[in-house]
């Protein structure tokens, strides 16, 4: 969850870039409320118990989660305003985490590398 | 201090150091640098495990070795625990510079969020995580 807090220590870094930040797992949206409250998060967590979203984006962990049910590999992935991935950083451990700035420094690259693939392209 | 004495002390302190190392994690957890990296926890192995060895080297006592013996089977099974049992399956990925699948989810702040809504404001940063429990 430490990683939500960071999130949002730069949600306003990311809103200068245009970036909207939202959060993904398998908490109900009730249990999604609740991290948001608590933590004062100002973005929004969306709610995939079913894991259908994850799993379009390749992201379960198997069995992973309470009672061995399927959650999600923690990954934040950038999508550009055309629908396109631009760029992703999945954690290859559990406790594997990226900073709040290194989450600001993937987005710039991310969308620094996409506008001069845009321009070359 | 007899060097039998001794070899206990500096050998039981060394263990003491590194069994510390779980709390020391649990405690900065909350960094998600010294939650990846675990340096904090493995800084106090390290001072653990030179204790241990420095008091089999000076005593030469059974009971230090027995110790030793027993804190490089600790530091084996954290290495284990850290590196290995958490390792994540690697992701499916989705070709680079491909199209994100289009969803419609329920959010905390209950409305329904498509990708295609959150997408007009501009590019868009999913993090996708563990959950509550």
């Amino acid at each position: 969850m430490s990683e939500l807090r960071g999130l949002a220590a730069i949600n306003d870094d990311l809103k200068d870039m245009n970036v909207t930040l939202a959060g993904v797992s398998t908490d109900t949206p009730e249990a999604a409320r609740r991290v948001v409250e608590r933590h004062k998060l100002p973005f929004q967590i969306l709610s995939d118990p079913k894991c259908q979203t994850i799993a379009a984006f390749g992201l379960v962990h198997k069995n992973a989660g309470p009672g061995g049910t399927d959650i999600a590999i923690p990954a934040q992935i950038l999508i550009g305003r055309d629908g396109k991935i631009l760029g992703r950083r999945v954690a290859r451990l559990i406790q594997d985490r990226p900073s709040a700035n290194e989450t600001l420094e993937n987005v710039r690259l991310f969308l620094a590398e996409a506008q001069r693939t845009r321009r070359v392209g | 201090m007899s060097p039998h004495s001794r070899a206990w002390w500096l050998g039981l302190a060394g263990l003491l150091l590194t069994l510390a190392a779980l709390p020391a994690y649990a405690l900065t957890m909350d960094q998600p640098f010294l939650r990846s990296t675990g340096l904090v926890a493995w800084t106090l192995v390290a001072a653990g495990l030179t204790l241990a060895l420095v008091a089999v080297i000076r005593t030469r006592r059974r009971a230090a070795k027995w110790i030793l013996g027993v804190h490089v089977a600790l530091v084996i099974f954290a290495f284990y625990a850290f590196f290995g049992f958490a390792r994540l399956p690697r992701p499916s990925m989705l070709a680079a510079d491909s199209v994100a699948p289009a969803f419609t989810l329920p959010s905390s702040s209950g409305e329904q969020v498509s990708l295609a809504r959150l997408l007009q404001d501009g590019p868009v940063l999913l993090a996708f995580y563990r959950g509550e429990w």
